[in-house]
């Protein structure tokens, strides 16, 4: 006899969820209660992002692309390359790493801060031809690196804590990008808000927003706490073992589509900001880039935010489609921005290959620009706090 | 659904598959990555949203389902770092959570098996047909059967009905139980021996695939 198949229809069939019901519960299940701003649509999940003000978003990177229009980049040699990162490893082992830092000396606070602006591109269709227009925000984390909790069970299956995190974001609104930008935008009308890619844009910029949270996760400390950051190996082989064999590796956000040399990239350039590293490790990393066959170097460039430096890049996959919302492009080039002469990181970029992008190759179609990093001893006053 | 080492000998034929599009196989890792991209956690709620809110309505009402659910979600987005990345399904951990929630409301569900217990209780026909006598019975058969599962202790009506309604194995109720595999066992038999001992040896529609099978 079957009493479960007498169950099964003692219950019935009831009817499904609404849309509206299951379009909030996911909200809520997403971390969209935290409101956070928009990420750059496939890169630097840890950075937090950014924007620049107003003004500096208008004016953006100006990188001299014109020798790429070939088939091949003609004179951009990975020896080159790696003469510069080479070079920021040679500095960054004389400039003192973060003050408390492993390895270095200096009175270590409580709280790794972090701030970080972000700008991400997009094409909309204007009445007289589609323009780039940029939505810019910016980003403050300050991470508690003194109390990380774990359970037992957490410990003993290898894994990560929970420690108080807080985090702040703001608008700074969007803007048409560049010149070329601004006079189509000019032509459509100057509108101040946009609707793309079921997204909507506008020019405001919106206060600071603080939020207290006991079970965010950080990779800012993979497990949790400062030991991870310690135990990072500061010589470029170990540092590339480590960082491609880790067992935490996927905290690190490796992504399905991302080559080697592509995590490796993204993951010195959000290690550079979210982890309070030794001047020897972070000279071992740009050691362990300077080894990447297929680092190219873009010479000298301004940043984001107007600060001189040099650009690096690795090109590769792009992320697969239904990733983020809308397009996605099948190839994305990665870009790091440094000063060589301190070692100090200032910016990422993601860059257009052509092909299925909504921008040409060359463009920049996101950025994240590091504003300052470093130990405070306080945190955010009226921070809301987030259920956990 | 991932076959369970030691599923249960009759899984519904309408239970939900875990091997949804890309999910079932590698949550672990969409949690892990979640830990750090939160909107990751959207895979995980598409591939089991549906199916949670369905377990809940019928356990409770749709009413109480919407909010059970989402807040299932909520609460396991919230313990994500919590997740045992290295299983495969989150599918028994979603329906742990969705159990403790729906424990909260065991007076609304209790109330539910009563008013379906009362099934076949009144309109009893004249009896001098056998189709009525039938259907009649059908509907005694269904009261008995809300009663003896309003009457089991709150454990075993959560394992009996993780079994049966959501199609979990037993190994994945003690997972979302967070109790002894041993344990699930003995309390499904339990469960579903009560079952039967209130269904009895008078179930027409059951007649016919005879003892040997019970």
């Amino acid at each position: 006899m079957d009493e479960m198949q007498e169950v099964r229809e003692l219950f019935g069939e009831p009817a499904p969820p609404s849309a509206d019901v299951a379009a909030r519960a996911r909200r809520r299940a997403t971390g969209g209660a935290r409101r956070r701003l928009p990420r750059a649509r496939w890169t630097m999940p840890a950075l937090g992002l950014g924007l620049a003000a107003a003004a500096t978003a208008v004016t953006l990177v100006a990188v001299d692309r014109s020798g790429e229009s070939g088939p091949a980049p003609s004179g951009r040699t990975p020896e080159s390359a790696r003469q510069v990162l080479l070079a920021a490893a040679d500095s960054s082992a004389r400039t003192p790493g973060p003050a408390g830092a492993p390895g270095t000396s200096g009175k270590q606070s409580v709280f790794w801060f972090t701030q970080v602006k972000h700008g991400d591109r997009i094409q909309v269709a204007g009445k007289t031809g589609s323009y780039i227009v940029e939505d810019v925000s910016e980003t403050r984390e300050w991470t508690n690196a003194h109390s990380p909790h774990r359970t037992n069970t957490q410990t003993k299956a290898g894994r990560g804590g929970t420690t108080t995190q807080y985090s702040a974001d703001r608008r700074l609104g969007a803007r048409p990008a560049e010149a070329p930008d601004v006079a189509a935008w000019k032509r459509d009308g100057s509108p101040s808000r946009w609707h793309v890619d079921k997204r909507d844009l506008d020019t405001r910029t919106t206060p600071w927003q603080a939020h207290q949270e006991e079970t965010a996760f950080n990779s800012a400390f993979p497990d949790g706490s400062l030991e991870e950051v310690r135990r990072l190996p500061a010589d470029p082989e170990g540092l590339r073992r480590y960082l491609l064999a880790h067992p935490h590796v996927n905290m690190r956000n490796r992504q399905d589509w991302e080559t080697d040399s592509q995590y490796l990239l993204n993951t010195v350039s959000r290690m550079l900001v979210a982890e309070p590293v030794s001047a020897q490790v972070r000279a071992a990393a740009y050691r362990m880039l300077a080894a990447l066959p297929d680092a190219r170097t873009h010479g000298r460039v301004n940043d984001p935010l107007g600060r001189p430096g040099v650009e690096v890049t690795v090109e590769g996959p792009g992320p697969k489609p239904g990733f983020a919302p809308g397009p996605t492009p099948e190839r994305l080039e990665t870009g790091i921005v440094f000063d060589p002469s301190t070692g100090r990181l200032l910016a990422t970029l993601d860059i257009s290959t052509g092909g299925r992008s909504w921008l040409p190759k060359g463009a920049v179609l996101g950025w994240s620009a590091i504003v300052q990093t470093g130990w405070t001893a306080k945190a955010p006053a009226h921070a809301t706090i987030l259920p956990g | 659904m991932a076959a369970a080492p030691h599923a249960p000998p009759d899984l519904p034929p309408d239970a939900p598959s875990a091997d949804g599009p890309g999910l079932g196989r590698d949550d672990g890792a969409v949690i892990r990555r979640s830990w750090s991209e939160p909107e990751r956690f959207g895979a995980i709620f598409d591939a089991y949203f549906a199916e949670i809110h369905r377990y809940v309505a019928r356990r409770l009402d749709v009413d109480a389902a919407d909010d059970i659910a989402s807040e299932t979600f909520h609460v396991a987005f919230r313990r994500r770092t919590t997740f045992e990345v290295s299983r495969d399904s989150a599918r028994p951990w979603l329906y742990g959570i969705a159990s403790n929630l729906v424990a909260k409301h065991r007076r609304a569900e209790v109330r539910k098996l009563r008013a379906l217990g009362r099934l076949g209780d009144d309109g009893v026909a004249d009896g001098h047909e056998d189709r009525v006598a039938t259907r009649v019975s059908a509907e005694q058969v269904r009261g008995r059967l809300a009663r003896a599962i309003g009457e089991l202790s709150a454990q075993h009506r959560d394992v009996l009905l993780l079994v049966a309604l959501a199609g979990l194995g037993y190994e994945e109720v003690a997972q979302a139980l967070d109790v002894p595999y041993g344990t699930v066992c003995s309390r499904f038999s339990r469960a579903r021996g009560k079952l039967r001992e209130a269904l009895g040896g008078e179930n027409p529609m059951l007649v016919q695939e005879g003892p040997a099978n019970g």
